[in-house]
């Protein structure tokens, strides 16, 4: 009874803590919007070549994935302003229960010549992040975006491959939000300060892992890691100090990934709050 | 010798208060920075207007923004929150701070305002946002809710 009772406090507490803008939604209705629906439908449609109706449609980070068979994954992500193919997976491909011909390189080197099908100008700023073995058998590679050592959080590439016949899975381009000449790569505060500052919001412990900086969509934002009952992470805007997100990590960085060296550029308004002037 | 000995006794003393001093540095920064997010909103005006001991307050939901976006009440005040859908369907949610009996996946329809009835009752900052996709930009939906 005790134990249950426990149990029901640390769920609410995760409950309070486990926020930040979803990401992703499922089931979302898009009948509000007929073009947008025709749209993504038809788009969804031509790349499989059929003409059953949508099951139904997810949103995943602004992306559109138009679903025709839940149980088999046959979907296609679908980007809902040109209702250009950004993604698709089909799990029929993987050959269960069968033995794995290709090897792991062998399975990357597909996995790199459909990357290199994608625009340049996209290709050109994803860094290879590792490859992680899937529970029914594939071979997940992901790419993520950089800017020098920096990673965006939300933004990458990632590409399933069947071991037996090499097949193409699953494959998603996540969309790129800013150009690079849109974004502020630079804090305007030190990962010492942002420790400090999260510990400070959430009254918690440093834990031993350091904060990282990342960007998500045109901002860098701190990436700390505090201990309050148990660990959560803590987004902050690394310009301003505001809490961006509370809880899960909100994205996905590359494995080890650790940059916390960026220049720090401490703006004026950063020079103004140390001085009291608000 | 003993100037040797006197250097190495220097350097005892001084490197703890150099690391000490560069600590309390970024503690000294972090306060300003917490202070400043968590007081900005000390002088501002409270949103909406008390109706019968009540803050009544509208929330305009667009593709893609709020207009409201910034929501400050004061703390042991009654709120009611009136959240319209002006173009799609859109959704609502405090990040973080529970509404009793809200469901965060409810869906506003252009023309069915959505009300919101509770108490403010933790001083904080919270983000609020759309939870209901409505259209490329649904994820710049985002406002700030405080309670001071």
């Amino acid at each position: 009874m005790k134990r249950g009772v426990l149990l029901f406090f640390f769920i609410l507490l995760l409950a309070a803590f486990s926020h930040g803008h979803s990401f992703i939604l499922y089931d979302v209705d898009v009948s509000y919007d007929p073009p947008l629906e025709a749209g993504i439908t038809k788009a969804a449609q031509d790349f499989l070549d059929l003409y059953e109706t949508p099951k139904s449609f997810d949103y995943s980070n602004e992306l559109l994935i138009v679903t025709f068979d839940r149980q088999l994954e046959l979907s296609v992500a679908v980007h809902p302003l040109d209702y250009s193919i950004v993604g698709f997976r089909d799990d029929s491909l993987v050959k269960r229960g069968k033995k794995a011909v290709k090897t792991e390189s062998e399975m990357k080197e597909i996995a790199e010549s459909f990357l290199k099908t994608l625009p340049a100008d996209y290709h050109s700023e994803l860094r290879y992040g590792g490859v992680t073995k899937l529970y029914q058998g594939t071979y997940q590679f992901t790419w993520f975006r950089h800017i020098g050592e920096l990673a965006f959080i939300q933004e990458r590439f990632e590409i399933e491959i069947d071991p037996v016949a090499g097949d193409v899975v699953y494959w998603m381009a996540h969309n790129f939000f800013y150009p690079v000449e849109a974004i502020t790569l630079n804090p305007a505060f030190s990962a010492s300060v942002a420790q400090e500052v999260a510990n400070l919001y959430m009254k918690a412990e440093t834990t031993e892992v350091k904060p990282v900086l990342t960007v998500l969509k045109n901002k860098p934002v701190w990436l700390v890691k505090i201990k309050k009952i148990y660990p959560i992470y803590v987004g902050l805007d690394a310009t301003n100090g505001k809490i961006i997100f509370t809880g899960g990590l909100k994205g996905e960085l590359p494995p080890n990934y650790s940059y916390d060296s960026a220049e720090v550029i401490e703006t004026s308004f950063i020079m103004d709050v140390y001085g009291g002037a608000y | 010798m003993f100037k040797k000995i006197n250097s190495v006794l220097m350097l005892m003393l001084l490197l703890p208060m150099f690391l000490m001093g560069c600590a309390n540095g970024d503690v000294g920064k972090a306060e300003k920075i917490v202070g400043y997010n968590m007081d900005r909103f000390a002088d501002m005006d409270a949103s909406g207007t008390i109706i019968d001991g009540v803050r009544v307050i509208e929330v305009k939901a667009y593709q893609f923004y709020f207009e409201n976006e910034l929501i400050i009440v004061n703390k042991g005040e009654k709120i009611k929150l009136i959240i319209t859908a002006e173009d799609a369907p859109h959704g609502f949610e405090i990040e973080g701070f529970n509404i009793p009996g809200y469901d965060i996946n409810t869906q506003i329809r252009p023309g069915i305002p959505l009300v919101l009835e509770f108490v403010a009752n933790e001083k904080g900052v919270w983000n609020f946002i759309c939870t209901i996709f409505c259209g490329f930009g649904h994820s710049d939906m985002a406002g700030e809710f405080v309670i001071r």
